[in-house]
């Protein structure tokens, strides 16, 4: 994931945020993943031109070094229709989409947009995370894109997973009540979820008691929806060695390796 | 009204025992860190153009008395108004 440089798609010149997006996937090539084999990459776009941000996926797109296109979120909604473009080329070269956290939420008129209005401290602007970007899930759900796109995954990263399963039990439950207006939207909205979707393990829960983080795992499907991720090297980086203990012994090859392959496929796999 | 501030100590994690070491995991986030300004770092990597209207310096003068000044360049939009009181980075897991 991108540095210091995660909002790339809240610019309103669209020109400087694909721009810098490029240079990004060039340094990235040309710094890291050149230093280690065990380095992968992700495409970075700006999504506010969808045409510049396939360009770039069709740049790197043969390159065996990047296994996923970042989508830096803006205003808009993931389910818009200017997107397809740009899911198109991602599952032409076999890239999930991955999201991240931009860092400016709720800030500015491009930004991702938290409900009410701007957050005041740090503890309500991080809170800002578990709303903006279940509203993105639910948005690729209801608009088709799952269904249009049928192998196309998604990854949200350090988006929090705790409200998971009730997102899952609402969609479900207002898919039935709806199905005339989203006649697209064939399956119970959990199905493309715990088939497509994944979610990162860190920030992790922290529960008063402990033995309700498996139980939060079981309902949130997470032997399925979960991969680990440290986001290292930031402030708030979650040290495998001490989730791992919180983690039921069924699910932590899922959570720690399967999962993830199954989200990057054959491009992650040692060759 | 002046508000209060206290210091909070939270909560110790237990049981923080090292558990057998030896099985695999994929990091499915891991940040690479600009080594200096993102400006400077990404500027080898577009056009003379591009690194002049992003990095914010003009080249000023002539023949020796030639120079590079500052001028106005772009920001990278983001969490200005929300600093992490310690930092954003873990400079103690930094090597």
């Amino acid at each position: 994931m991108p540095q210091g440089a995660l909002a790339v798609g809240m610019f309103p010149n669209p020109d400087v945020g694909a721009v810098l997006a490029s240079a990004h996937n060039a340094w990235l090539a040309d710094v890291w993943l050149d230093s280690d084999p065990r380095w992968k990459g992700a495409v970075y776009v700006a999504p506010q031109d969808p045409a510049q941000a396939v360009a770039e996926i069709e740049r790197w797109g043969s390159d065996q070094r990047f296994i996923a296109v970042f989508f830096s979120v803006n205003r808009a909604l993931m389910g818009e229709r200017q997107f397809y473009p740009i899911y198109e080329a991602a599952n032409h070269y076999g890239f999930p989409i991955v999201v991240h956290p931009t860092g400016a939420e709720g800030i500015f008129v491009t930004s991702p947009q938290v409900p009410g209005a701007v957050p005041a401290q740090t503890l309500d602007f991080r809170q800002g995370f578990s709303s903006v970007y279940p509203m993105q899930v639910a948005s690729l759900i209801a608009n088709g894109v799952m269904d249009r796109f049928p192998t196309l995954k998604f990854g949200f990263f350090e988006c929090g997973f705790a409200w998971l399963p009730d997102m899952m039990w609402r969609l479900d439950s207002y898919w039935k009540a709806s199905r005339q207006e989203t006649p697209w939207v064939r399956r119970p909205p959990s199905e493309y979820i715990i088939e497509r979707v994944k979610f990162s393990t860190q920030p992790f829960i922290e529960p008063a008691k402990r033995e309700q983080i498996a139980q939060m795992l079981e309902m949130m499907r997470a032997d399925r929806t979960l991969v680990f991720s440290s986001d290292y090297p930031h402030w708030d980086t979650d040290i495998p060695t001490e989730i791992v203990r919180d983690i039921p012994e069924s699910m932590r090859e899922r959570i720690f390796v399967q999962n993830a392959l199954d989200l990057f496929g054959e491009r992650l796999r040692p060759a | 009204m002046e508000k209060e501030t206290r210091v909070v100590q939270t909560a110790e994690r237990q049981d923080v025992s090292t558990p057998g070491r030896g099985y695999r995991l994929i990091d499915c986030d891991v940040h690479p860190v600009f080594p200096g300004e993102w400006a400077d770092d990404l500027g080898p990597y577009m056009t003379e153009e591009w690194r002049m209207r992003l990095q914010g310096r003009v080249t000023a003068g002539r023949s020796k008395t030639k120079r590079e000044l500052p001028s106005g360049r772009y920001m990278m939009p983001g969490n200005q108004f929300f600093p992490i009181p310690g930092g954003n980075l873990r400079l103690d897991l930094i090597h």
